[in-house]
């Protein structure tokens, strides 16, 4: 099958978070299992049609002449990004497709990703649910607006994607259940993808076993929040059991000056006493890097969830999780990890000692993790359910009945459309309304004109002397 | 010069002017400086990004760029158009070059020297012992036939040299792991001249050693740290980085640049300063 996928991000560009090593994983899988792949993702430097692990992947830069817009980015700037965006996507998209025919396209990430495409009807839109944000997007989409019509558009757009899509899939049943309620029985089930003969309790440590207590912990270290926390519980731990030694993986840190500072500041904050190792989050080295401990604790705010929770898992490591929202998802509690409130440090210092020094609970733990994750997110299992969907998509795409439901949802979003004229028309009144000095007195001279005051009769004469037309949008 | 004039056409910028280099260099930077290209005495910067190294082979440039996370190369040809290959499986490639006919890349982070085809993936690849960044490989050459890398030493662990550098640097056989030059402190860029000489820069002690026939000269380059090296008929060129943790920021004040270097006497003719803290590699391009 020759499958496309959209995701704004997709590593290496943009980096190594949850969305993008989803996207990442489904690519690599879909690859493995013999499918054609091509891949449309932003570029985060340069422009390109690369090569990449065999795959074609299409790397496009963001228009920025969309982004220097005068007004719109200050009244829509969520809807904004994700055009100025996802358009070029769109069109890279088209061009693969006019080139060579896609048989199905896949929207691992974004709602939104997918919009155009599947709107256009060319081929199956396959989309998934997405629980989290991708960093890439939480950095650019996250400018609040003053105006509701910014996010009403958003989701209005989202919700077309997913009515228009072929077929829907989510990692977890209660994501459907939220999202789509309605339909939630119509959306398939299929686990986050990974590679488990990676990311497994046999093979190389990339750090000496210098003891059989070392903790791992992933964090975003230039956080000050996560530093902060870190420290404390690097602290607290030694406080309680100084043979503890820990290694600190920084999930955003890339380079060997950002390395050696972090190393210093957090020596910085709990001194000498304790050997501590901060070394950044290589990719082709975390199965190495994971098994150079025994338990692992993903910080707040990890920006590789889920898979800073899975990998250690998968490589047998007893798990000390901050409970972020939808790890529930993923982890079942004392079960598969501990899981702690997040930047709760003495909960955090507890569970770590208590692993420590408890070695029957420290395995019965982790043994209970890997078990769970070879059960629910093996990248084989996944795919074969993928490759499933995906042929039913392609059945099911050109029949009567769907040809008449995506007209239905064509329509629908028509009618909501109308609804987003008028929010937009308030949009437009209350910029002028905060903008103009001129356009505030006609507001109120109107507000005045239109009142029940004895005044107002005189004040409806003056009207044409002032020049004012615009009613106030009440009538 | 094909290839020479497509690269002066891409100038982002022209920063300065030399005299007296008979040759045409290119010189890769760190730091998103990317590469300068000092031809008929003006120097262009080229590209953007973080480059380490450089290879022409069959009138294409070939460039690597620094990713701790994957493996990056850039073809670029006489006609201007660049392609990228990306693997996700290596990284922090230090060094590409062909040899025996394949393009071989040191992946630094994963302690290998692998083949990358033309797919971006990779059809051969040869581990080192220890794991992770263990041995620290960085830079490739062939001498008497053999395909050679140095490294900053044989150690077990990730990252392991650290602190630890000093005299255990070596420069080894890539296939057999022979070591054919070792007491070195962070080497890079071995280097053997068509008349059998063995150059290293010998950075961490400020230095390049010349080996002629066992006789062993040194050029000393006080406070500056040597890597990127490069011949041509009459001059070595050799790349001056600043000391590592200078202030990124500060990176249009730094006095890195380019030393040339008398092949015969050693003598330093004269240094060319560029805008840049590290150069990573040096290439005197072919006249034709």
């Amino acid at each position: 099958m020759r499958v496309g996928i959209i995701s704004a991000s997709f590593p290496p560009d943009f980096g190594w978070d949850g969305s993008s090593t989803r996207a990442y994983e489904l690519a690599m899988g879909l690859k493995a299992a013999g499918h054609e792949v091509e891949v449309i993702a932003l570029a985060a430097e340069i422009e390109s049609e690369t090569i990449q692990d065999g795959m074609r992947v299409h790397r496009v830069l963001v228009n920025q002449e969309l982004v220097k817009l005068n007004v719109v980015p200050k009244t829509t700037p969520n809807a904004l990004t994700i055009w100025s965006s996802r358009s070029a996507l769109w069109k890279a998209c088209l061009k693969a497709h006019a080139q060579r025919p896609f048989d199905v396209l896949d929207i691992p990430n974004i709602l939104w990703d997918g919009l155009l495409p599947a709107i256009s009807g060319l081929f199956p839109i396959v989309v998934r649910l997405q629980p989290h944000q991708s960093v890439y997007d939480k950095e650019s989409i996250g400018a609040k607006s003053a105006f509701a019509f910014d996010s009403k558009l958003v989701n209005e757009l989202s919700d077309l994607s997913l009515s228009v899509a072929e077929r829907i899939y989510s990692p977890t049943s209660e994501l459907a259940a939220s999202v789509v309620s309605t339909e939630a029985s119509k959306v398939e089930i299929i686990c986050d993808p990974l590679d488990l003969d990676r990311f497994t309790v046999y093979g190389a440590m990339a750090l000496p076993k210098d003891s059989d207590r070392k903790v791992i912990i992933i964090a975003r270290v230039r956080d000050k929040a996560v530093h902060s926390y870190v420290g404390d519980v690097i602290k607290g731990v030694a406080q309680k059991n100084t043979e503890v030694p820990f290694l600190v993986l920084a999930e955003d840190i890339t380079s060997d000056d950002d390395e050696h500072h972090a190393q210093e500041t957090l020596k910085g904050v709990i001194g000498d006493h304790n050997p501590v190792v901060v070394t950044r989050a290589y990719h082709q080295l975390l199965p190495e890097l994971l098994r150079s401990g025994q338990i692992v604790l993903v910080a707040p705010g990890s920006e590789r969830v889920p898979y800073s929770w899975l990998e250690p898992m998968a490589c047998q490591r007893a798990l000390v999780a901050s409970a972020d929202p939808g790890c529930e998802q993923y982890l079942r509690a004392d079960q598969d990890a501990v899981l702690v409130k997040p930047y709760d440090v003495k909960a955090t210092i507890d569970a770590i000692v208590n692993l420590a020094e408890d070695r029957p609970l420290r395995l019965k733990l982790a043994i209970a993790g890997c078990r769970s994750v070879h059960k629910n997110f093996c990248r084989q299992h996944a795919i074969e359910s993928l490759e499933a969907l995906y042929e039913s998509a392609r059945q099911t795409y050109k029949s009567d009945e769907r040809i008449a439901a995506r007209v239905m949802a064509m329509h629908d979003f028509v009618e909501r459309s109308e609804a987003l004229v008028a929010s937009y028309d308030k949009m437009l009144y209350d910029l002028l309304f905060v903008e103009s000095p001129e356009f505030r007195f006609r507001h109120w001279f109107t507000k005045f004109a239109d009142s029940k005051s004895p005044a107002a009769p005189l004040a409806t004469k003056f009207k044409k002397i002032f020049g004012v037309k615009h009613s106030n949008g009440s009538n | 010069m094909a290839l020479v004039e497509a690269l002066a056409a891409k100038s982002v910028e022209r920063i300065g002017t030399y005299e007296n280099v008979p040759d045409v260099v290119l010189v890769s930077a760190q730091h998103d400086r990317g590469m300068y290209l000092l031809h008929d005495g003006v120097i262009d910067r080229v590209q953007r990004g973080s480059i380490t190294g450089l290879w022409v082979e069959q009138g294409r440039l070939l460039f690597a760029y620094v990713a701790h996370d994957h493996l990056r190369i850039g073809r670029f040809d006489e006609a201007g158009d660049t392609t990228f290959w990306v693997n996700t499986e290596v990284g922090d490639i230090h060094d590409i070059r062909y040899f025996d006919g394949k393009l071989f890349a040191v992946s630094t982070v994963t302690n290998e020297i692998c083949v990358v085809s033309e797919t971006g993936q990779l059809t051969e690849r040869t581990r080192f012992p220890g794991a992770g960044d263990a041995w620290h490989l960085n830079c490739l050459d062939s001498w008497n036939g053999k395909l050679v890398v140095s490294a900053f030493g044989e150690f077990d662990w990730h990252r392991q040299w650290k602190g630890n550098y000093k005299g255990q640097g070596i420069v080894a056989d890539a296939l057999s792991r022979e070591v054919l030059w070792k007491g070195l402190s962070q080497p890079h860029s071995p280097r053997m001249l068509p008349d059998g000489t063995k150059c290293i820069c010998d950075s961490q002690a400020q230095k390049l050693l010349v080996d002629r026939d066992g006789e062993i000269k040194s050029v000393e380059f006080p406070g500056k740290y040597p890597r990127g090296l490069s011949y041509g008929d009459q001059n070595l060129y050799v790349g001056l980085s600043q000391s590592r943790r200078v202030d990124m920021l500060k990176a249009e004040e730094a006095k890195a640049g380019l030393a040339v270097v008398d092949r015969q006497s050693l003598e330093v003719k004269q240094f060319i300063p560029l805008p840049v803290v590290e150069i990573y590699d040096v290439l005197v391009l072919p006249a034709q």
